[in-house]
């Protein structure tokens, strides 16, 4: 469950804003990090996922400068945690395991031109709450394009580095110094009715596990197909390498997704989907059982009601 | 368990549409792959955030998902959705 407040700053003059997001659930637990209440009930947590006073200054041209300062999500990836906000329920490696989650620091945007919005930021370590993750601080530069006015047509390069800047809550994740990660996402329409987005993801660390130096990186697609206003076909395909330092195992990752978004009523929507993952050792199985495989079949549906 | 889980959804899912405060957000149309594919934290990119005044908004998520390698918390993927054959509430 989740309960949003909000007060968002006039982007045509200079102004304030906030926004607090309670966050509680099964997810919440998931993804907790350093600073975050946590409990050893798996169904239930409850966090402040994000917490941030925001700004917009009309200076630097006419687009202006953004500012925030506080816990907000990250500025890689495609997918997002919340649940009215994204594709499908299930989510890709690279958002578990390649980028960060909600971070606490400050960050400025400056809109360039129409095009062009250019971002830099500084903050405590990957998704923390209010709490230095690591030996120093960590940093995020993006440069993103915008093709048209659409929201859903532009490019975007996005370089994070710093100590443990990478993670959203597996304890394995937890380690590392040094970290880069570099990713490319690249959205636009390929008609009226089909939306792709693709987006590429390279990381690296030092001291991970141990003394081990870790490598990563995969390719991620996805694309909607729109039947009707209320009826969206999804598919979302996936390459993930690993050596070993981000979901334990050593070996290269496919998954394939097919799923629909249906919303008979504005508050409500269904999600259902089948996910197919092929690993190259025998990866998947359940905590505490040995008994692994290199296939797993999973059939999800998810039902959301906003208000 | 699953009875309790289903019995409470069941009351927030109708308080939360049925409350007469309840508005869903235009602005924040989750059927837009443009509202859904882009990182929150760009809000440069669209009107996903209302200008004025502070409003407060919500959701509840119930999800099942089943797996075909057992019962419980599932290694690896998918993710959140982290237990196998099991209903969530987010």
């Amino acid at each position: 469950m989740v309960l949003d407040l909000q007060h968002a700053p006039d982007p045509r003059e200079d102004s304030l804003g906030f926004h607090a997001q309670l966050f509680a659930g099964s997810d919440a637990w998931l993804l907790a990090g350093p600073g975050d209440p946590t409990n050893k009930d798996l169904y239930f947590g409850f966090v402040l996922r994000q917490l941030y006073v925001s700004a917009h200054l009309e200076i630097l041209g006419e687009g202006g400068f953004d500012l925030k300062v506080g816990r907000t999500p990250s500025y890689l990836g495609y997918e997002s945690y919340q649940a009215p906000m994204r594709q499908l329920y299930s989510m890709s490696y690279q958002w578990f395991y390649a980028e960060d989650g909600c971070d606490t620091g400050t960050w400025g945007t400056w809109h360039a031109n129409d095009s062009w919005d250019l971002t830099a930021g500084i903050y405590l370590g990957s998704n923390t709450f209010f709490e230095l993750r690591g030996d120093a601080p960590c940093a995020v530069v993006q440069a993103l394009r915008k093709r048209d006015n659409s929201g859903s047509n532009y490019q975007a390069c996005t370089i994070v580095f710093g100590d443990q800047a990478i993670g959203q809550g597996n304890s394995a994740l937890l380690e590392g110094k040094n970290q880069v990660v570099i990713e490319y996402r690249h959205q636009v329409p390929l008609s009226e009715q089909v939306s792709q987005v693709l987006q590429i993801n390279v990381g690296r660390s030092d001291e991970v596990l141990g003394n081990h130096h870790g490598v990563w990186y995969g390719l991620l697609g996805a694309n909607q197909w729109t039947a009707t206003d209320q009826f969206h076909w999804q598919g979302r395909y996936e390459w993930f390498n690993d050596n070993g330092t981000r979901t334990d195992f050593d070996t290269d990752y496919f998954a394939g997704t097919i799923g629909a978004l249906w919303m008979p009523r504005k508050a409500m929507m269904l999600r259902p989907e089948l996910r197919g993952d092929i690993a190259g050792v025998p990866a998947f199985g359940v905590l505490g059982d040995p008994n692994r495989k290199r296939q797993q079949l999973t059939a999800a549906v998810d039902l959301v009601f906003t208000f | 368990m699953l009875a309790r889980t289903i019995r409470w959804t069941a009351v927030w899912a109708f308080a939360v549409t049925a409350s007469p405060w309840s508005s869903a957000d235009e602005d924040r149309d989750p059927l837009d792959l443009s509202k859904a594919s882009i990182s929150e934290s760009n809000a440069s990119l669209g009107p996903s955030i209302k200008p004025l005044p502070a409003w407060i908004s919500g959701w509840v998520d119930l999800g099942y998902t089943a797996s075909t390698v057992g019962s419980g918390r599932l290694l690896v993927e998918p993710r959140p959705n982290h237990l196998g054959n099991e209903f969530l509430l987010n």
